[in-house]
């Protein structure tokens, strides 16, 4: 069973988030804000990251960035969520070092397919 | 009628034909202003020269003495024809008038009917032989007094007409040298050979040459006519363009007296110009004391100076450019001053109203820059808010979706507790959305100026109460404390009930949404001065602003602290109510520090104004 971590502020839909991807058969946990996510992925590295890129405090893109510069966690694939549609929070998204990009309202089952993609790839076993 | 050939025949022949050649050539040319006396001249003197030619074939004392007399028709003239001409070159045309031209010739006409009369042609020549010294025939002849009354007359006629000449070629510029120099061959020629002839300085073996002195006139002048113009554009022009043009010139000596003066400049003393030649220009002055006063000094300059005047006249200021130039004769002695003057009213005028025209062009200008700039800005902040909105919007949405997920999966798990509580969240999401499609309806009414006040008047307790108790919920969800300070007589007040609560929920709201485990007080007071007003003042122990969020606080659309928690917010609330606060004549002030919370102020008056 993969593990997943979602990282959102908004409570209602770090709610629906957990609920609909624990249907969907992931383990999932949730951080409420930059710090927390940044202590949950080294205390316990998922296999994969849902990061909401509107978080207050620490930035999304710290938070990126910092799982990417970690030896212990730079594998761990980053799924950036936002409900902004321009091409360049995408960009921004890509560089500090998410591996894909989702638009808010998630469509679950496009959400799933990538997470399935993304689990699939990184594993060290096919590697 | 009797004659014999003789060589000497000739030359006044050749002299004769040179003149009737130059006679037709002038006559060609009428069209020029001073050819017509020309023409006549050297018609005459072709006349004269014919007339000397069959003289001198003449056989008989009869012949010749009749030949003489047509001579004379010319030799009386010429003189006459000559100051005619001399007059119209140097440009009196003023003074060449009929009656004038016809007294001048009162004196030729005495003569031409002394000699045609045979009883008194004694008068002129009081003995006329003729001497035959082969091959030549010589008239010999005694003068009568008349004589020389006719010759003192041509002489006057002929010194006046050159006196004109030489004074008009010495004001002549130097364009014209070569013109002068042939009217001066010109003029001299008949001069010299008339005194040898008449003083019988030259022997008599010859004809009288004076004639053949006029083809050398005739001859420069005709070339003068023909190869400078001379007609056209002697120095008349220049004179006719001082008389003609519509600056005044006034032309002044050493001691400032009148030499020459136009018309134009003439008009302004009301007095004809030949009557102000020899006055004193001060004195002619008399009539603008200020203006001697300012300007005299324009009188003693040394130097070309240039300036401009204004002379009141009634109630127009007219404005003159005045120039003064020093006239230097040779060596550069100062021999007097030209005035100049030009009325530069109208260029002024019209100078000062193109300034005037720039000048509200240029303001024209930067109002329109500004009102495109606020343009641009409006449009960039109409841009932020359908950004903003449309992210704002989304948020609800995507719960409402979210939960409807979540609702089949309760509904496959038969999970009526979670389904109970999922409906509940779609349904927070919706009225969170209908909020924020109201406050963006009522925003668009302020913006269009149609929003109304229902006014009413209406207990403070009622209104504090709803507000207290429509945002409990989300007070509490922070784990936040509400207080309540508001005396017990705090009584009515008369404004629009529905738009006060909205503002004092989005303010408490806003208080619950910054503030974490903390107190939120909601303060009322009424001011009873000259302008009773109605005080509430929200005071939260929340997170607080800097200068800077202050600053950005009411504009539009514009969420300046994330909300700590994940409320939502449109960024709308707080300049929406800003704006209902202004409409109720009201306002809101803040006041806050980082982390030290926050205090809004609502003031509106106690008595709304409709």
């Amino acid at each position: 069973m993969s593990s997943i971590l979602i990282v959102e502020d908004d409570w209602v839909h770090r709610d629906i988030l957990v609920r609909l991807l624990q249907m969907k058969g992931y383990q999932v946990r949730a951080a409420a804000s930059g710090e927390a996510a940044i202590h949950e992925v080294r205390l316990h590295p998922p296999d994969a990251v849902v990061l909401d890129m509107g978080l207050p405090g620490i930035s999304s893109y710290q938070v990126a960035h910092t799982i990417r510069t970690d030896p212990a966690t730079r594998h761990i694939p980053i799924i950036a969520l936002t409900a902004f549609v321009l091409g360049e929070d995408h960009d921004r998204a890509i560089q500090s070092g998410c591996t894909a990009f989702e638009i808010k309202p998630v469509d679950l089952d496009a959400l799933h397919r990538t997470l399935q993609t993304l689990i699939t790839r990184s594993s060290p076993g096919i590697r | 009628m009797q004659y014999q050939f003789t060589p000497y025949a000739l030359l006044p022949l050749c002299t004769a034909v040179v003149e009737a050649m130059l006679s037709y050539d002038t006559w060609r040319r009428r069209g020029d202003p001073a050819s017509m006396p020309f023409l006549v001249l050297t018609f005459l003197v072709s006349l004269w020269s014919f007339g000397n030619a069959f003289e001198l074939s003449s056989a008989t004392v009869t012949t010749a003495f009749f030949w003489v007399r047509i001579e004379y028709f010319a030799i009386v003239s010429v003189p006459v024809v000559w100051l005619v001409m001399m007059l119209a070159f140097s440009e009196r045309r003023s003074t060449l008038s009929r009656t004038w031209i016809a007294s001048l010739l009162f004196v030729p006409l005495i003569t031409t009917a002394i000699i045609w009369s045979s009883a008194s042609t004694s008068l002129f020549w009081r003995e006329f032989t003729i001497e035959t010294l082969d091959p030549l025939t010589v008239i010999h002849v005694q003068r009568g007094p008349w004589f020389w009354v006719h010759t003192a007359y041509s002489y006057l006629m002929l010194a006046g007409g050159t006196f004109l000449l030489i004074r008009s070629l010495i004001s002549a510029p130097d364009l014209y040298r070569d013109q002068s120099l042939a009217l001066l061959v010109g003029v001299t020629a008949p001069w010299m050979v008339n005194v040898l002839y008449v003083f019988d300085l030259i022997p008599k073996a010859f004809p009288d040459p004076t004639a053949l002195a006029f083809v050398i006139t005739g001859l420069a002048f005709s070339w003068a006519m023909r190869n400078a113009g001379l007609f056209e554009l002697g120095p008349m022009a220049y004179r006719e363009v001082i008389q003609q043009m519509g600056d005044g010139v006034v032309v002044l000596d050493p001691l400032n007296r009148i030499v020459d003066i136009n018309p134009s400049a003439a008009r302004v003393f009301d007095v004809p110009a030949h009557q102000l030649v020899g006055q004193s220009f001060k004195q002619m002055m008399a009539g603008w004391p200020d203006l001697v006063d300012r300007y005299s000094d324009l009188l003693h300059v040394d130097r070309p100076t240039n300036m401009e005047i204004g002379i009141r006249n009634d109630d127009d200021l007219l404005v003159y450019d005045l120039q003064v130039m020093p006239l230097r004769g040779t060596r550069g002695k100062l021999s007097g001053r030209m005035l100049v003057w030009r009325n530069i009213t109208a260029l002024k005028q019209a100078i000062a109203q193109i300034q005037h025209q720039n000048e509200q062009l240029e303001n024209q200008a930067l109002i329109l820059q500004a009102a495109k700039v606020a343009a641009e800005a409006g449009s960039r902040a109409k841009s932020a808010f359908l950004a903003a909105m449309s992210h704002e919007l989304r948020t609800p949405l995507s719960a409402m979706l979210g939960y409807t997920d979540l609702i089949q999966y309760d509904l496959a798990a038969h999970d009526t507790v979670a389904l109970d509580k999922d409906l509940a969240q779609i349904k927070m999401a919706g009225a969170h959305l209908l909020t924020m499609i109201g406050g963006i309806l009522d925003y668009a009414k302020i913006e269009a100026g149609k929003m109304r006040l229902d006014l009413q008047t209406f207990p403070i307790h009622e209104v504090v109460t709803e507000a207290m108790a429509s945002v409990r919920p989300l007070v509490e969800r922070n784990a936040n404390r509400i207080e309540l300070d508001i005396p017990d007589d705090v009584g009515t007040m008369y404004a629009d009930s529905i738009k006060v609560r909205q503002v004092l929920i989005n303010l408490l709201s806003n208080a619950a949404k910054f503030t974490q485990s903390g107190v939120i007080t909601l303060r009322v007071y009424a001011i009873n001065n000259q302008h009773a007003a109605i005080v509430f003042e929200v005071i939260d122990t929340g997170v607080g602003m800097n200068e800077y969020q202050i600053n950005q606080l009411f504009q539009d659309f514009t969420q300046v602290v994330a909300s700590p928690l994940g409320h939502v917010g449109t960024g709308l609330g707080l300049a929406l109510s800003q704006k209902l606060c202004n409409l109720m004549g009201g306002r809101i002030t803040v006041m806050s520090q980082p982390d030290c919370g926050t205090t809004f102020t609502v003031t509106l008056p106690e008595r709304v104004s409709g």
